[in-house]
């Protein structure tokens, strides 16, 4: 028995991420009304508009941040180290110091959104902010994780590969790929889900509009400040983490079943 | 086929200036880790760029400093396999062999052939980690082989493995060789294995090549005392040759028959090339022998290294006996000895300063 | 609450609110209880009072040496929640009688009181060429109002119902952001985002970028009525609530641009709490 004594502080540990969560479903079933907000179209109008949202952030930090970790990870001069270390500090901000930062760069007064509001083209309070803010609060989770897969893996297949005839392309492909494939999928899922709770920074840089800016943390936060208050944003908040729970576990099974080892 | 490399360069503080050559023959680099032996054999795959020379492989010029000439690796048809074969961990056997020749039919014949000469044939649908070390090794020697290759860079390929596995694969590996008519660099720091497997060593030390010769010659006669450090020479001693005459330690010593060498040298032989004579208190000491006491005895399982001090002129000699003369001499109760230095078997080198 | 609760309180972008927005301000720690003798007050309000309300209880605490006030500032619903939780507060001024009349049903409060009223205006960029109610309803105007279920959002809706229909449906048609709280209306404004948004007259003291653009008479929606609440039983508690709605705190209100009690639109007393509880103790 007192061999695996020491269980018992892991479990612990593993308990304090469990438990709050359970508290939050009691509450929200002693509080709240889950059904009426499962009933409420404007709740699905935010899920949908989150998983949209997250789903296309995600899609953009891999297909952006997967070529960008190799660079980094590949290159042996110290600014790609310097870059990778620069790359880690939006983990860092307050989301709504991204926000803000963000506006400085995209906003109606912006380096870019100047230009671009001269051209006919604002990018605050559009569906397209809310992406941009989920890209830049979650992307570096996928960043983070993919450099480092890049970094772990032994150059060594890389070079055999090259002398065995194959491409830049096909070796990073047939080879690189798989090889980092868990770190990338652990990068991406957290990238989601990091940018489905994303909250400060979408709403100082997107806004709140029902239908086109406003994602579930946002929904959360003005039924918090509603008269609905706190039972109105649990209900709200448990759909969201029942729907993440849900798709996590099928992501999982998915990444499980395509795996890297075919 | 061969295969020409004269490259010279640095890699982090470590600079190499490398030149040999090498037919359809096993040849191999022999020198202690960081000797420069990985980085030549880098070079002549492409993953490394040295500054300086030009690589040849079966008369194409696949890289000239000078002209800018540096193919990539992929189209340098040079097999390269690592110390632990670097299977791809996520493909099984066969397609780590055949990866990116599926479609070739050459490719698949020659997998085939390979794959009973290798003895790897039920393996195919393994992955690396269900592999011996030594299955593993001969996949990534298939894997090499089953393209086009003109020359074949083993880095250090058996010495993750025990020794029974090793002397196997060298078996096989000569057999192979014998197959297949190309040029193999093997590079490894086993001395055992290099004089097993070499048909030329070249013996290299400091990113540089100390002697590039037959394997009894680099072993008879290594061109200077660093050479023959490498190669096990345990005794050693600065003397002053004068033709085929040479005194060492105040001791006249005979040298082999085409010693041309005068003044400062060093002068070796290897400690199992040494003999043990009893001593007869009338008899006169033959050549190149001198009278010495024992003051150490180790034992090594099968063979004795003593430790004699001479008694008058002569050096402080190490001498290796096997473990059966050791008995029916019975060393070990004998104090004084007459120890003799062969003429053949002394080695004669230049003194570098 | 969630890690984001900090947005109830974000002020607006300056050098000095900056700093505010830089702390992970869920739970303010009021732990400065003093020792010994002293006597501490815990003074929950809305934030909206976070500017005007240690000005006001100055006065208070020059009489009253012995009493050291702590405060804490949040949106209204998030103070009322941690009251019933458990926080420990001994006055409470809500930005809405919901709160005020929630805390005493559910016997939390003992006492409660209308302390002043706030005035809805049109906070405009200087630089937005918007200089009247008429020019809101300009198309490409953007606008930024308060959420519909939250105070300053029922409270513009409101307003927005009394309006000329064909211009309440051109501003709606210009609203680009409902946010969760005035704060965040107003940063809209600040930050440039917005050309306008409808805020509270007394939140713009806080905003030098915009102007305020008063709303006509007809406009004027008898509502937002910031109720205090007596929540700790002390006797010094007492005195602060009593000290809020006496003359002297009333006119240091005024002058921060709340209409005093006196001459809110509705003198009565909130349905629930009883009468005479206008400073008459």
């Amino acid at each position: 028995m007192l061999r695996h004594a020491w269980v018992v502080l892991p479990a612990a540990f593993a308990l304090f991420f469990i438990v709050p969560l359970v508290g939050l479903l009691v509450r929200a079933a002693s509080d709240g009304d889950v059904g009426a907000q499962l009933r409420a179209g404007s709740t699905w109008t935010a899920l949908r508009l989150s998983v949209m949202t997250a789903t296309f952030a995600l899609a953009l930090a891999i297909v952006l941040g997967t070529p960008l970790a190799y660079a980094l990870a590949s290159s042996r001069a110290s600014w790609a180290r310097l870059a990778a270390t620069l790359l880690d500090l939006p983990l860092v901000l307050p989301p709504v110091v991204s926000g803000i930062a963000l506006l400085t760069v995209f906003g109606r007064r912006g380096y870019l959104g100047e230009p671009l509001a001269e051209a006919g083209i604002s990018l605050s309070f559009t569906t397209a902010a809310v992406v941009i803010a989920q890209l830049f609060v979650a992307g570096p989770y996928y960043l983070r994780s993919a450099y480092a897969g890049f970094a772990g893996t032994d150059p060594r297949f890389q070079g055999v590969a090259y002398t065995l005839g194959l491409s830049r392309w096909t070796t990073f492909r047939r080879v690189t790929l798989p090889l980092v494939w868990p770190s990338l999928a652990g990068g991406a899922v957290l990238c989601w889900a990091r940018a489905l709770g994303e909250l400060g920074a979408t709403l100082l840089f997107a806004g709140s509009l029902p239908g086109k800016t406003q994602t579930m943390p946002l929904a959360i936060v003005t039924a918090f400040e509603s008269s609905a208050g706190l039972a109105g944003a649990v209900s709200i908040a448990v759909i969201l983490v029942g729907f993440a729970l849900l798709l996590l576990l099928l992501l999982h099974r998915y990444t499980n079943a395509v795996g890297p080892y075919r | 086929m061969t295969v020409e490399i004269e490259i010279a360069g640095a890699v982090g503080g470590f600079t190499y200036d490398v030149t040999l050559s090498a037919g359809d023959e096993l040849l191999v680099l022999y020198g202690h880790s960081g000797a420069g032996k990985t980085v030549t054999l880098r070079a002549v795959a492409g993953l490394e760029r040295p500054q300086r020379g030009r690589i040849a492989i079966a008369d194409t010029v696949v890289f000239d400093a000078a002209r800018g000439i540096a193919l990539p690796p992929q189209a340098r048809r040079a097999g390269y396999v690592v110390q632990d074969a670097a299977l791809f961990p996520h493909l099984d056997v066969r397609h780590n062999v055949l990866i990116g020749v599926e479609r070739s039919a050459e490719a698949q014949r020659r997998w085939a052939d390979l794959r009973a000469l290798l003895r790897i044939e039920d393996l195919d649908d393994r992955r690396p980690h269900q592999l011996s070390g030594g299955q593993q090794q001969r996949v990534a020697l298939a894997r090499a082989l089953v393209r086009p290759t003109h020359v074949l860079l083993l880095d250090e390929p058996f010495s993750a493995l025990d020794e029974a596995l090793r002397e196997g694969l060298r078996s096989e590996l000569v057999r192979l060789h014998r197959e297949l008519a190309l040029p193999i660099l093997f590079v490894t720091h086993d001395l055992r294995e290099a004089h097993l497997l070499a048909d030329r060593i070249a013996v290299i030390d400091g990113g540089r090549i100390l002697q590039l010769d037959t394997r009894d010659r680099v072993f008879r006669r290594p061109l200077s005392r660093r050479v023959a450090e490498l190669t096990g020479v345990r005794n050693l001693w600065p003397g002053t040759a004068d033709g085929r005459d040479v005194v060492v330690a105040g001791l006249p010593l005979r040298l082999p028959d085409d010693s041309r060498l005068n003044g400062p040298v060093d002068v070796g032989i290897r400690s199992e090339r040494c003999n043990l004579r009893r001593l007869h208190p009338d008899g006169d000491l033959p050549e190149n022998c001198f009278v010495a006491g024992v003051v150490e005895d180790l034992a090594f399982g099968n063979t004795h290294t003593l430790v004699l001090e001479p008694e008058a002129a002569g050096p402080r000699v190490l001498v290796e006996v096997a473990a059966r003369p050791y008995e029916v001499l019975r060393v070990a109760d004998v104090h004084r000895w007459v120890v003799e230095l062969p003429a053949d078997d002394l080695q004669i080198m230049r003194r570098l300063p | 609450m969630t890690p984001d609760g900090f947005l109830g309180r974000m002020a607006p972008v300056s050098r000095r609110s900056l700093a505010v927005l830089l702390l992970p301000a869920v739970l303010l720690l009021t732990a400065c209880g003093g020792g010994g003798d002293r006597e501490s007050v815990h003074v929950f309000a809305a934030s909206s009072l976070q500017d005007v309300l240690p000005v006001v209880l100055a006065g208070f605490e020059r009489g009253h040496p012995g009493v050291v006030l702590s405060y804490q500032f949040a949106g209204s619903q998030t103070l009322a929640t941690q009251i019933e939780e458990g926080a420990r507060a001994d006055i409470f001024i809500s930005a809405n009688p919901d709160q005020a009349e929630r805390l005493l049903a559910r016997g939390h409060a003992t006492e409660a009181a209308t302390l002043i009223e706030n005035e809805l205006v049109i906070a405009a960029r200087a630089d937005s060429g918007i200089a009247s109610l008429d020019h809101l309803g300009r198309p490409g105007v953007r606008i930024a109002i308060g959420a519909p279920d939250v105070p300053i959002g029922q409270l513009t809706q409101r307003t927005l119902e009394l309006m000329e229909p064909t211009l309440t449906a051109a501003i709606r048609g210009n609203v680009v952001t409902e946010d969760p709280n005035v704060r965040v209306v107003l940063s809209r404004v600040e930050l440039g985002e917005a050309d306008a948004a409808f805020v509270y007259r007394t939140d713009l003291a806080a905003a030098p970028a915009a102007i305020a653009i008063a709303l006509p008479p007809s406009l004027h929606v008898p509502s937002n009525r910031y109720v205090i609440v007596l929540t700790g039983a002390s006797s010094t508690a007492a005195s602060v609530f009593d000290y809020l709605l006496g003359a002297d705190a009333q006119q240091a209100f005024a002058a921060a641009g709340f209409i005093p009690a006196a001459d809110a639109t509705v003198t009565a007393a909130p349905r629930v709490m009883g009468s005479g509880s206008n400073g008459a103790r």
